[in-house]
Protein backbone atom coordinates (compact mmCIF):
# COMPACT_ATOMS: atom_id res chain seq x y z
CA UNK A 1 0.00 0.00 0.00
CA UNK A 2 1.15 3.39 0.42
CA UNK A 3 3.84 4.47 2.16
CA UNK A 4 1.98 7.34 4.17
CA UNK A 5 -0.37 4.79 5.83
CA UNK A 6 0.50 3.58 8.93
CA UNK A 7 -2.14 0.80 9.49
CA UNK A 8 -4.17 -0.27 6.46
CA UNK A 9 -6.71 -2.87 6.62
CA UNK A 10 -8.87 -4.42 3.92
CA UNK A 11 -11.61 -7.04 3.85
CA UNK A 12 -10.84 -8.33 7.43
CA UNK A 13 -12.69 -10.70 8.74
CA UNK A 14 -12.60 -12.74 11.88
CA UNK A 15 -15.48 -14.91 13.10
CA UNK A 16 -16.08 -17.02 16.57
CA UNK A 17 -17.24 -20.37 16.25
CA UNK A 18 -18.98 -19.63 13.12
CA UNK A 19 -20.32 -16.43 14.24
CA UNK A 20 -19.39 -13.25 13.13
CA UNK A 21 -16.71 -11.00 15.26
CA UNK A 22 -16.07 -8.47 12.28
CA UNK A 23 -17.03 -9.04 8.54
CA UNK A 24 -15.08 -7.68 5.59
CA UNK A 25 -14.20 -4.13 6.53
CA UNK A 26 -11.80 -2.08 5.39
CA UNK A 27 -10.12 1.22 6.71
CA UNK A 28 -6.54 2.74 6.66
CA UNK A 29 -5.05 5.04 9.68
CA UNK A 30 -2.42 7.47 7.93
CA UNK A 31 0.68 8.53 9.99
CA UNK A 32 0.30 10.75 12.13
CA UNK A 33 -3.45 10.74 12.48
CA UNK A 34 -5.14 10.10 15.73
CA UNK A 35 -8.14 7.84 14.93
CA UNK A 36 -11.17 7.54 16.95
CA UNK A 37 -12.38 3.78 16.69
CA UNK A 38 -16.20 4.19 17.87
CA UNK A 39 -18.45 1.29 18.60
CA UNK A 40 -21.13 0.37 20.79
CA UNK A 41 -19.86 -2.31 22.91
CA UNK A 42 -19.68 -5.82 20.75
CA UNK A 43 -19.49 -4.11 17.42
CA UNK A 44 -15.70 -5.74 16.99
CA UNK A 45 -13.68 -2.75 18.44
CA UNK A 46 -11.27 -5.63 20.05
CA UNK A 47 -11.94 -8.37 17.69
CA UNK A 48 -9.87 -5.30 15.17
CA UNK A 49 -7.29 -4.32 17.29
CA UNK A 50 -6.73 -7.98 18.20
CA UNK A 51 -6.18 -8.83 14.17
CA UNK A 52 -4.17 -5.43 13.66
CA UNK A 53 -1.92 -5.92 16.98
CA UNK A 54 -1.19 -9.87 15.64
CA UNK A 55 -2.80 -11.28 18.58
CA UNK A 56 -5.76 -12.69 16.58
CA UNK A 57 -5.02 -14.06 12.73
CA UNK A 58 -7.72 -12.85 10.84
CA UNK A 59 -9.89 -15.50 8.93
CA UNK A 60 -9.98 -13.37 5.72
CA UNK A 61 -8.41 -10.19 4.56
CA UNK A 62 -5.08 -8.60 4.70
CA UNK A 63 -3.72 -5.98 7.62
CA UNK A 64 -0.57 -3.74 6.67
CA UNK A 65 0.99 -2.21 9.37
CA UNK A 66 3.77 0.66 8.18
CA UNK A 67 3.68 -1.70 5.04
CA UNK A 68 4.42 -5.07 6.89
CA UNK A 69 2.08 -7.56 6.85
CA UNK A 70 0.58 -9.08 10.07
CA UNK A 71 0.76 -12.76 9.10
CA UNK A 72 3.71 -12.56 6.94
CA UNK A 73 6.21 -10.72 9.05
CA UNK A 74 4.44 -10.59 12.57
CA UNK A 75 7.68 -9.75 14.13
CA UNK A 76 8.46 -6.52 11.84
CA UNK A 77 4.77 -5.32 12.63
CA UNK A 78 5.40 -6.44 16.53
CA UNK A 79 8.43 -3.86 16.87
CA UNK A 80 6.38 -0.76 15.39
CA UNK A 81 3.21 -1.17 17.39
CA UNK A 82 2.58 -0.36 21.00
CA UNK A 83 -0.46 -2.08 22.48
CA UNK A 84 -2.56 -1.15 25.13
CA UNK A 85 -5.32 -3.46 25.10
CA UNK A 86 -8.67 -3.00 27.78
CA UNK A 87 -7.44 -4.75 30.93
CA UNK A 88 -4.10 -3.29 31.03
CA UNK A 89 -1.07 -6.14 31.00
CA UNK A 90 0.01 -5.97 34.46
CA UNK A 91 2.46 -8.08 36.86
CA UNK A 92 1.30 -7.43 39.98
CA UNK A 93 4.56 -8.70 41.96
CA UNK A 94 6.69 -6.58 40.13
CA UNK A 95 7.79 -2.99 40.43
CA UNK A 96 6.68 -0.40 38.07
CA UNK A 97 10.45 -0.38 37.06
CA UNK A 98 11.11 -3.79 36.63
CA UNK A 99 8.20 -4.53 34.46
CA UNK A 100 8.59 -1.09 31.90
CA UNK A 101 12.76 -3.34 32.04
CA UNK A 102 10.81 -6.46 31.30
CA UNK A 103 8.51 -4.81 28.21
CA UNK A 104 11.55 -3.10 27.09
CA UNK A 105 13.63 -6.29 27.29
CA UNK A 106 11.22 -7.88 25.32
CA UNK A 107 10.62 -5.53 22.80
CA UNK A 108 14.29 -5.52 21.15
CA UNK A 109 15.49 -2.40 22.81
CA UNK A 110 19.37 -2.71 22.73
CA UNK A 111 20.71 -3.62 26.43
CA UNK A 112 22.47 -0.18 26.39
CA UNK A 113 19.73 1.46 26.20
CA UNK A 114 16.69 0.05 28.30
CA UNK A 115 17.60 2.36 31.36
CA UNK A 116 17.53 5.36 29.12
CA UNK A 117 14.07 4.05 27.45
CA UNK A 118 12.31 2.70 30.61
CA UNK A 119 13.27 6.41 32.24
CA UNK A 120 11.65 8.26 29.10
CA UNK A 121 8.47 5.84 29.30
CA UNK A 122 8.25 6.79 33.37
CA UNK A 123 8.89 10.28 32.51
CA UNK A 124 6.33 10.98 29.40
CA UNK A 125 3.30 9.09 31.51
CA UNK A 126 4.27 11.08 35.17
CA UNK A 127 5.29 7.63 36.93
CA UNK A 128 8.75 8.30 37.85
CA UNK A 129 7.83 8.48 41.64
CA UNK A 130 6.17 5.43 41.88
CA UNK A 131 8.95 3.86 39.83
CA UNK A 132 9.85 1.26 42.95
CA UNK A 133 6.45 0.49 43.71
CA UNK A 134 4.68 -2.63 43.59
CA UNK A 135 2.12 -2.69 40.60
CA UNK A 136 -0.17 -4.46 42.98
CA UNK A 137 -0.30 -1.48 45.51
CA UNK A 138 -1.00 1.10 42.54
CA UNK A 139 -4.36 2.64 41.82
CA UNK A 140 -6.36 2.24 38.86
CA UNK A 141 -5.27 5.73 37.08
CA UNK A 142 -1.46 4.81 37.66
CA UNK A 143 -2.40 0.52 36.78
CA UNK A 144 -3.22 2.39 33.28
CA UNK A 145 -0.33 4.75 33.13
CA UNK A 146 2.19 1.91 33.64
CA UNK A 147 0.02 -0.12 31.09
CA UNK A 148 0.68 3.07 28.44
CA UNK A 149 4.30 3.37 29.35
CA UNK A 150 5.18 -0.32 28.16
CA UNK A 151 2.92 0.49 25.01
CA UNK A 152 5.25 3.50 24.39
CA UNK A 153 8.84 1.55 26.16
CA UNK A 154 10.03 0.62 23.13
CA UNK A 155 9.40 3.65 21.51
CA UNK A 156 6.75 2.49 18.25
CA UNK A 157 5.82 4.93 15.48
CA UNK A 158 2.00 3.83 16.10
CA UNK A 159 0.12 3.42 19.36
CA UNK A 160 -3.15 1.60 19.64
CA UNK A 161 -4.99 2.04 23.03
CA UNK A 162 -8.22 -0.26 23.58
CA UNK A 163 -10.90 1.59 25.84
CA UNK A 164 -7.85 3.68 27.73
CA UNK A 165 -9.72 5.50 30.04
CA UNK A 166 -12.59 3.08 31.06
CA UNK A 167 -13.01 2.27 35.13
CA UNK A 168 -10.82 5.23 35.64
CA UNK A 169 -12.51 8.28 37.49
CA UNK A 170 -13.44 11.28 36.15
CA UNK A 171 -9.28 12.99 36.87
CA UNK A 172 -7.78 10.31 36.29
CA UNK A 173 -10.13 10.33 32.54
CA UNK A 174 -8.59 13.79 32.54
CA UNK A 175 -5.18 12.72 32.80
CA UNK A 176 -4.62 9.88 30.87
CA UNK A 177 -6.41 12.30 27.69
CA UNK A 178 -3.89 14.73 28.28
CA UNK A 179 -1.46 12.12 27.97
CA UNK A 180 -2.69 10.75 24.97
CA UNK A 181 -2.83 14.24 23.89
CA UNK A 182 0.90 14.75 24.59
CA UNK A 183 1.78 11.42 22.78
CA UNK A 184 -0.29 11.79 19.52
CA UNK A 185 2.26 14.80 18.57
CA UNK A 186 5.33 11.91 18.17
CA UNK A 187 2.77 8.88 16.72
CA UNK A 188 0.12 7.98 14.90
CA UNK A 189 -2.35 6.70 17.17
CA UNK A 190 -5.43 4.36 16.91
CA UNK A 191 -7.73 4.62 19.84
CA UNK A 192 -11.06 2.48 20.74
CA UNK A 193 -13.86 3.94 22.84
CA UNK A 194 -16.87 3.81 23.25
CA UNK A 195 -17.24 7.08 24.90
CA UNK A 196 -17.54 9.88 22.77
CA UNK A 197 -16.40 12.86 24.04
CA UNK A 198 -13.62 11.67 24.17
CA UNK A 199 -13.25 11.39 19.98
CA UNK A 200 -14.11 14.91 20.00
CA UNK A 201 -11.20 15.87 22.49
CA UNK A 202 -8.37 13.90 21.34
CA UNK A 203 -9.14 12.60 17.48
CA UNK A 204 -8.87 13.98 14.36
CA UNK A 205 -10.72 11.46 12.05
CA UNK A 206 -13.15 8.77 13.55
CA UNK A 207 -13.68 5.63 12.26
CA UNK A 208 -17.39 4.10 13.40
CA UNK A 209 -18.16 0.51 13.68
CA UNK A 210 -21.41 -1.05 14.45
CA UNK A 211 -22.14 -4.63 14.24
CA UNK A 212 -18.94 -6.47 12.69
CA UNK A 213 -19.18 -2.83 9.94
CA UNK A 214 -17.51 -0.04 9.62
CA UNK A 215 -20.49 2.38 9.48
CA UNK A 216 -18.73 5.75 8.40
CA UNK A 217 -15.29 6.78 8.04
CA UNK A 218 -14.54 10.62 7.96
CA UNK A 219 -13.22 13.82 9.73
CA UNK A 220 -15.08 15.05 12.87
CA UNK A 221 -15.93 17.95 10.87
CA UNK A 222 -16.95 16.11 8.03
CA UNK A 223 -19.15 13.41 10.00
CA UNK A 224 -20.93 16.49 11.96
CA UNK A 225 -21.83 17.94 8.42
CA UNK A 226 -23.59 14.74 7.11
CA UNK A 227 -25.47 13.78 9.75
CA UNK A 228 -27.07 17.22 11.04
CA UNK A 229 -26.76 20.60 8.44
CA UNK A 230 -29.48 22.45 10.68
CA UNK A 231 -28.47 23.90 13.67
CA UNK A 232 -30.37 23.48 16.98
CA UNK A 233 -30.22 26.25 19.70
CA UNK A 234 -30.99 26.03 23.42
CA UNK A 235 -32.93 28.59 25.03
CA UNK A 236 -33.99 29.37 28.11
CA UNK A 237 -36.42 32.02 29.44
CA UNK A 238 -37.22 33.65 32.98
CA UNK A 239 -39.72 31.16 35.00
CA UNK A 240 -42.84 31.46 34.55
CA UNK A 241 -42.74 32.08 30.70
CA UNK A 242 -42.42 28.28 29.89
CA UNK A 243 -46.17 28.48 28.08
CA UNK A 244 -45.73 31.64 26.38
CA UNK A 245 -42.30 31.30 25.16
CA UNK A 246 -43.37 28.17 23.68
CA UNK A 247 -46.28 29.54 21.88
CA UNK A 248 -44.22 32.10 20.34
CA UNK A 249 -41.14 29.91 18.93
CA UNK A 250 -43.46 27.48 17.74
CA UNK A 251 -45.22 30.16 16.03
CA UNK A 252 -42.06 31.34 14.19
CA UNK A 253 -41.68 30.80 10.83
CA UNK A 254 -37.75 29.80 10.65
CA UNK A 255 -38.27 27.76 13.19
CA UNK A 256 -38.81 23.62 12.25
CA UNK A 257 -39.16 22.49 15.47
CA UNK A 258 -39.27 23.66 19.36
CA UNK A 259 -39.45 20.89 21.87
CA UNK A 260 -39.24 21.62 26.17
CA UNK A 261 -35.84 20.48 27.52
CA UNK A 262 -35.36 20.70 31.13
CA UNK A 263 -35.77 24.64 31.71
CA UNK A 264 -35.89 25.56 28.40
CA UNK A 265 -36.49 24.22 25.09
CA UNK A 266 -34.44 23.28 22.05
CA UNK A 267 -35.35 24.82 18.82
CA UNK A 268 -34.10 23.55 15.16
CA UNK A 269 -33.65 26.36 12.79
CA UNK A 270 -35.04 25.57 9.35
CA UNK A 271 -32.23 26.78 7.55
CA UNK A 272 -29.46 28.58 8.78
CA UNK A 273 -27.69 30.71 11.86
CA UNK A 274 -28.65 33.96 10.94
CA UNK A 275 -32.39 33.08 11.93
CA UNK A 276 -31.63 33.22 15.23
CA UNK A 277 -31.96 37.05 15.43
CA UNK A 278 -35.92 36.46 14.95
CA UNK A 279 -35.80 34.51 17.98
CA UNK A 280 -34.30 37.33 20.19
CA UNK A 281 -36.29 39.83 18.44
CA UNK A 282 -39.48 38.39 18.92
CA UNK A 283 -38.92 37.92 22.21
CA UNK A 284 -37.91 41.23 23.06
CA UNK A 285 -41.31 42.42 21.38
CA UNK A 286 -43.45 40.60 23.40
CA UNK A 287 -41.69 41.43 26.58
CA UNK A 288 -40.61 37.65 27.07
CA UNK A 289 -36.94 37.63 28.84
CA UNK A 290 -34.37 35.55 27.57
CA UNK A 291 -31.88 34.33 30.21
CA UNK A 292 -29.59 31.66 27.72
CA UNK A 293 -29.31 31.10 24.42
CA UNK A 294 -26.52 29.13 23.33
CA UNK A 295 -25.90 27.05 20.41
CA UNK A 296 -25.97 23.60 20.34
CA UNK A 297 -23.17 21.58 17.80
CA UNK A 298 -24.50 18.34 16.95
CA UNK A 299 -22.91 16.30 19.44
CA UNK A 300 -21.09 12.98 18.34
CA UNK A 301 -24.28 10.98 19.82
CA UNK A 302 -26.44 12.00 17.55
CA UNK A 303 -24.29 10.90 14.99
CA UNK A 304 -23.51 7.65 16.64
CA UNK A 305 -27.21 7.16 17.14
CA UNK A 306 -27.76 7.86 13.78
CA UNK A 307 -25.43 5.78 12.49
CA UNK A 308 -25.54 2.93 14.33
CA UNK A 309 -29.29 2.53 14.16
CA UNK A 310 -29.98 3.14 10.88
CA UNK A 311 -29.50 0.88 8.04
CA UNK A 312 -26.84 2.30 6.36
CA UNK A 313 -24.90 5.73 6.81
CA UNK A 314 -25.80 6.55 2.91
CA UNK A 315 -22.48 8.06 3.26
CA UNK A 316 -19.86 8.61 0.64
CA UNK A 317 -17.57 5.74 -0.17
CA UNK A 318 -14.40 6.20 0.92
CA UNK B 1 17.03 -16.54 22.84
CA UNK B 2 17.94 -12.85 24.90
CA UNK B 3 14.39 -12.77 24.90
CA UNK B 4 14.29 -16.38 26.73
CA UNK B 5 16.73 -15.44 28.90
CA UNK B 6 14.69 -12.25 30.38
CA UNK B 7 11.34 -14.06 30.33
CA UNK B 8 13.61 -17.00 32.46
CA UNK B 9 14.75 -14.60 35.49
CA UNK B 10 11.09 -12.87 35.36
CA UNK B 11 9.87 -16.08 36.14
CA UNK B 12 12.28 -17.26 38.38
CA UNK B 13 11.74 -13.75 40.13
CA UNK B 14 7.95 -13.92 40.15
CA UNK B 15 7.86 -17.32 41.48
CA UNK B 16 9.95 -16.65 44.68
CA UNK B 17 7.93 -13.23 45.61
CA UNK B 18 5.41 -16.02 45.48
CA UNK B 19 3.92 -17.78 48.83
CA UNK B 20 3.27 -20.51 46.77
CA UNK B 21 6.62 -21.50 46.43
CA UNK B 22 7.86 -21.38 49.75
CA UNK B 23 4.77 -23.47 50.78
CA UNK B 24 5.54 -26.12 48.20
CA UNK B 25 8.84 -26.54 48.08
CA UNK B 26 9.20 -26.21 51.89
CA UNK B 27 6.76 -28.88 52.31
CA UNK B 28 8.96 -30.96 50.11
CA UNK B 29 11.73 -30.49 52.00
CA UNK B 30 10.07 -31.51 55.13
CA UNK B 31 8.85 -34.15 54.18
CA UNK B 32 11.62 -36.05 52.31
CA UNK B 33 13.70 -35.10 55.15
CA UNK B 34 11.68 -37.06 57.99
CA UNK B 35 11.49 -39.93 56.00
CA UNK B 36 15.11 -39.18 55.37
CA UNK B 37 15.74 -39.29 59.11
CA UNK B 38 13.03 -42.39 59.78
CA UNK B 39 14.80 -44.32 57.38
CA UNK B 40 18.24 -43.74 59.04
CA UNK B 41 16.48 -44.94 62.90
CA UNK B 42 14.73 -47.61 61.19
CA UNK B 43 18.48 -48.15 59.51
CA UNK B 44 19.71 -48.27 63.01
CA UNK B 45 17.48 -50.41 64.66
CA UNK B 46 18.11 -53.20 61.89
CA UNK B 47 22.19 -52.78 62.31
CA UNK B 48 21.91 -53.30 66.00
CA UNK B 49 19.69 -56.82 65.79
CA UNK B 50 21.85 -58.11 62.65
CA UNK B 51 25.33 -58.06 63.02
CA UNK B 52 26.90 -58.83 59.84
CA UNK B 53 24.41 -57.01 57.59
CA UNK B 54 26.86 -56.55 54.96
CA UNK B 55 26.60 -60.12 54.32
CA UNK B 56 22.34 -59.79 54.31
CA UNK B 57 22.91 -57.30 51.39
CA UNK B 58 22.00 -54.49 53.68
CA UNK B 59 23.57 -51.07 53.14
CA UNK B 60 22.72 -47.17 53.75
CA UNK B 61 21.94 -47.12 50.21
CA UNK B 62 19.82 -49.88 49.61
CA UNK B 63 17.78 -49.32 53.32
CA UNK B 64 17.98 -45.37 53.49
CA UNK B 65 18.47 -43.75 50.23
CA UNK B 66 16.60 -46.04 48.07
CA UNK B 67 13.48 -45.28 49.67
CA UNK B 68 13.61 -41.53 50.18
CA UNK B 69 14.28 -40.98 46.61
CA UNK B 70 11.23 -43.55 46.01
CA UNK B 71 9.16 -41.29 47.97
CA UNK B 72 10.69 -37.91 46.59
CA UNK B 73 9.46 -39.58 43.38
CA UNK B 74 5.86 -39.76 44.67
CA UNK B 75 6.14 -36.39 46.26
CA UNK B 76 7.16 -34.58 43.13
CA UNK B 77 3.70 -36.00 41.44
CA UNK B 78 2.32 -33.88 44.20
CA UNK B 79 4.44 -30.67 44.11
CA UNK B 80 4.99 -30.32 40.26
CA UNK B 81 1.48 -29.05 39.68
CA UNK B 82 1.34 -27.08 42.56
CA UNK B 83 4.85 -25.31 40.48
CA UNK B 84 3.65 -25.68 37.34
CA UNK B 85 0.03 -24.67 37.64
CA UNK B 86 0.93 -20.86 37.11
CA UNK B 87 3.11 -20.34 34.14
CA UNK B 88 0.77 -20.19 31.52
CA UNK B 89 -2.69 -20.02 33.28
CA UNK B 90 -1.42 -16.92 35.71
CA UNK B 91 -0.74 -14.98 32.06
CA UNK B 92 -4.21 -15.28 30.70
CA UNK B 93 -5.71 -15.37 34.31
CA UNK B 94 -3.71 -11.65 34.54
CA UNK B 95 -4.51 -10.67 30.77
CA UNK B 96 -0.71 -10.41 30.21
CA UNK B 97 -0.86 -13.29 27.54
CA UNK B 98 -1.56 -10.19 25.48
CA UNK B 99 1.58 -8.06 26.62
CA UNK B 100 4.12 -10.94 25.88
CA UNK B 101 1.94 -12.16 22.51
CA UNK B 102 2.10 -8.26 20.81
CA UNK B 103 5.93 -8.20 21.57
CA UNK B 104 8.49 -9.63 18.93
CA UNK B 105 8.83 -12.73 21.03
CA UNK B 106 8.15 -16.20 19.34
CA UNK B 107 6.17 -18.78 21.05
CA UNK B 108 9.00 -20.93 21.26
CA UNK B 109 11.36 -18.18 23.48
CA UNK B 110 8.20 -17.89 25.57
CA UNK B 111 8.37 -21.76 26.25
CA UNK B 112 12.15 -21.87 26.62
CA UNK B 113 11.82 -18.76 29.30
CA UNK B 114 9.06 -20.53 31.30
CA UNK B 115 10.19 -24.29 31.23
CA UNK B 116 13.92 -23.24 31.83
CA UNK B 117 12.58 -21.16 34.88
CA UNK B 118 10.69 -24.64 35.95
CA UNK B 119 13.91 -26.55 36.01
CA UNK B 120 15.77 -24.32 37.94
CA UNK B 121 13.24 -24.20 40.47
CA UNK B 122 12.94 -28.33 39.83
CA UNK B 123 17.17 -28.16 40.26
CA UNK B 124 17.03 -25.92 43.48
CA UNK B 125 14.28 -28.00 45.19
CA UNK B 126 15.94 -31.39 44.73
CA UNK B 127 19.22 -29.82 46.16
CA UNK B 128 17.65 -29.58 48.98
CA UNK B 129 15.64 -32.71 49.08
CA UNK B 130 19.22 -34.44 48.54
CA UNK B 131 21.44 -32.59 51.15
CA UNK B 132 21.07 -34.78 53.88
CA UNK B 133 21.95 -37.57 50.58
CA UNK B 134 24.67 -35.87 50.35
CA UNK B 135 25.94 -35.43 54.28
CA UNK B 136 25.33 -38.61 54.45
CA UNK B 137 27.62 -40.17 51.92
CA UNK B 138 30.35 -37.88 52.82
CA UNK B 139 30.30 -39.01 56.66
CA UNK B 140 29.36 -42.56 56.08
CA UNK B 141 30.40 -45.57 53.84
CA UNK B 142 27.08 -44.96 52.10
CA UNK B 143 28.15 -44.74 48.37
CA UNK B 144 28.19 -41.31 45.65
CA UNK B 145 27.10 -43.12 42.38
CA UNK B 146 23.50 -44.16 43.28
CA UNK B 147 22.83 -41.21 45.05
CA UNK B 148 24.39 -39.02 41.50
CA UNK B 149 21.94 -41.55 39.44
CA UNK B 150 19.07 -40.71 41.70
CA UNK B 151 19.52 -37.09 41.48
CA UNK B 152 19.67 -37.02 37.55
CA UNK B 153 16.70 -39.53 37.60
CA UNK B 154 14.27 -37.83 40.04
CA UNK B 155 15.84 -34.40 37.69
CA UNK B 156 14.64 -36.10 34.65
CA UNK B 157 10.78 -37.37 35.66
CA UNK B 158 10.23 -33.89 37.03
CA UNK B 159 11.48 -32.51 33.95
CA UNK B 160 9.22 -34.78 32.43
CA UNK B 161 6.39 -33.66 35.22
CA UNK B 162 7.13 -30.19 34.07
CA UNK B 163 6.43 -30.79 30.83
CA UNK B 164 3.08 -32.07 31.13
CA UNK B 165 2.50 -28.89 33.53
CA UNK B 166 3.52 -26.79 31.58
CA UNK B 167 1.41 -28.17 28.72
CA UNK B 168 -1.75 -28.08 30.65
CA UNK B 169 -1.42 -24.60 32.41
CA UNK B 170 -1.41 -23.42 28.84
CA UNK B 171 -5.12 -24.81 28.49
CA UNK B 172 -6.84 -22.87 31.35
CA UNK B 173 -6.76 -20.04 33.10
CA UNK B 174 -7.78 -21.17 36.01
CA UNK B 175 -4.34 -22.53 38.28
CA UNK B 176 -6.51 -24.79 40.71
CA UNK B 177 -7.85 -26.61 37.51
CA UNK B 178 -4.22 -26.66 35.91
CA UNK B 179 -2.92 -28.17 38.80
CA UNK B 180 -5.77 -31.08 39.16
CA UNK B 181 -5.70 -32.07 35.76
CA UNK B 182 -1.78 -32.18 35.55
CA UNK B 183 -1.95 -34.18 38.38
CA UNK B 184 -4.31 -36.81 37.02
CA UNK B 185 -2.55 -36.74 33.62
CA UNK B 186 0.53 -37.64 35.98
CA UNK B 187 -0.87 -40.08 37.65
CA UNK B 188 -2.48 -41.71 34.52
CA UNK B 189 1.09 -41.89 32.98
CA UNK B 190 2.65 -43.12 36.61
CA UNK B 191 0.16 -46.01 36.29
CA UNK B 192 0.26 -47.03 32.74
CA UNK B 193 2.05 -50.08 32.54
CA UNK B 194 -0.64 -51.56 34.64
CA UNK B 195 -2.70 -51.91 31.46
CA UNK B 196 0.24 -53.25 29.26
CA UNK B 197 1.60 -55.51 29.02
CA UNK B 198 5.45 -57.18 28.06
CA UNK B 199 4.74 -60.20 26.33
CA UNK B 200 1.50 -59.25 24.95
CA UNK B 201 0.15 -57.47 21.63
CA UNK B 202 2.10 -54.52 20.59
CA UNK B 203 -0.20 -52.07 21.96
CA UNK B 204 0.40 -53.46 25.51
CA UNK B 205 4.04 -54.20 25.02
CA UNK B 206 4.04 -50.04 24.19
CA UNK B 207 1.64 -49.17 27.30
CA UNK B 208 4.18 -51.26 29.31
CA UNK B 209 6.85 -48.63 28.56
CA UNK B 210 5.33 -45.89 29.08
CA UNK B 211 5.27 -45.61 32.53
CA UNK B 212 7.34 -42.80 34.06
CA UNK B 213 7.73 -44.52 37.76
CA UNK B 214 9.20 -48.16 35.83
CA UNK B 215 12.10 -46.00 34.39
CA UNK B 216 13.07 -44.84 37.38
CA UNK B 217 13.96 -47.76 38.99
CA UNK B 218 17.31 -48.01 37.36
CA UNK B 219 18.59 -44.81 38.24
CA UNK B 220 17.59 -45.46 41.88
CA UNK B 221 19.58 -48.41 41.46
CA UNK B 222 22.48 -46.36 40.59
CA UNK B 223 22.18 -47.23 36.67
CA UNK B 224 21.78 -45.09 33.71
CA UNK B 225 20.17 -46.56 30.41
CA UNK B 226 20.19 -45.14 27.34
CA UNK B 227 16.66 -46.58 26.98
CA UNK B 228 15.74 -44.33 30.50
CA UNK B 229 17.30 -41.05 29.58
CA UNK B 230 15.51 -41.31 25.87
CA UNK B 231 12.32 -42.03 27.40
CA UNK B 232 12.75 -38.96 29.48
CA UNK B 233 13.62 -36.71 26.84
CA UNK B 234 11.26 -37.30 23.99
CA UNK B 235 8.24 -37.48 26.86
CA UNK B 236 9.29 -34.03 27.56
CA UNK B 237 9.79 -32.81 24.19
CA UNK B 238 6.70 -34.25 23.17
CA UNK B 239 4.76 -32.07 25.54
CA UNK B 240 6.52 -28.62 25.11
CA UNK B 241 5.71 -29.13 21.33
CA UNK B 242 2.27 -29.50 22.66
CA UNK B 243 2.84 -26.52 24.66
CA UNK B 244 3.92 -24.86 21.45
CA UNK B 245 1.16 -26.23 19.33
CA UNK B 246 -1.20 -25.00 22.21
CA UNK B 247 0.01 -21.21 22.30
CA UNK B 248 0.45 -21.00 18.32
CA UNK B 249 -2.63 -22.01 17.74
CA UNK B 250 -4.49 -19.36 20.19
CA UNK B 251 -3.98 -16.73 17.67
CA UNK B 252 -6.43 -18.80 14.94
CA UNK B 253 -8.87 -19.29 17.95
CA UNK B 254 -9.22 -16.48 19.86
Amino acid sequence: MTAEKAIVVQSLSKFYDGKPGVVDISFSVGKGDVVGFLGPNGAGKTTTLNCITGVLTPDSGVIQVDGHDTVESPMEVRKRIGYLPEIAPLYPDMTVEEYLTYAAQLRDVPKNRIRESVERAMEACGITDVRKRLIRNLSKGYGQRVGIAQAIVHDPPILILDEPTIGLDPIQIQEIRNLIRELSGSHTIFLSTHILPEVTMICNRVIIINDGKIAAEDTLEGLTRRVKRKPDYFVRFSPGEEAEAEKFLSSLSAVEDCRRDGSGFVVTMKNDESEVDEIVRGAVERNLHVRELSRQTASLEDIFVRLTTEETAGGEEE
Amino acid sequence: MRKAGAIFRKEVRSFFYSPIAYAVVGVLVAITGYIFYSALVRFNMIKINMFRMHDAGINLNNVVLDPVFYDTAVFLLITVPLITMRLLAEERRLKTFVFVFTSPVTPAEIIAGKYLSYLAVLFASLFFVFLPSFVLVATSDASLPPVLTGFLGLFLLGASFGAVGLFISSLTENQIVAAILTFGVLVIFWLIHLAGDPTGTPLQQVLANLSLIEHERDFIRGIVNTKDLVFYILFTAYFLVLSYLSIESRRWRG
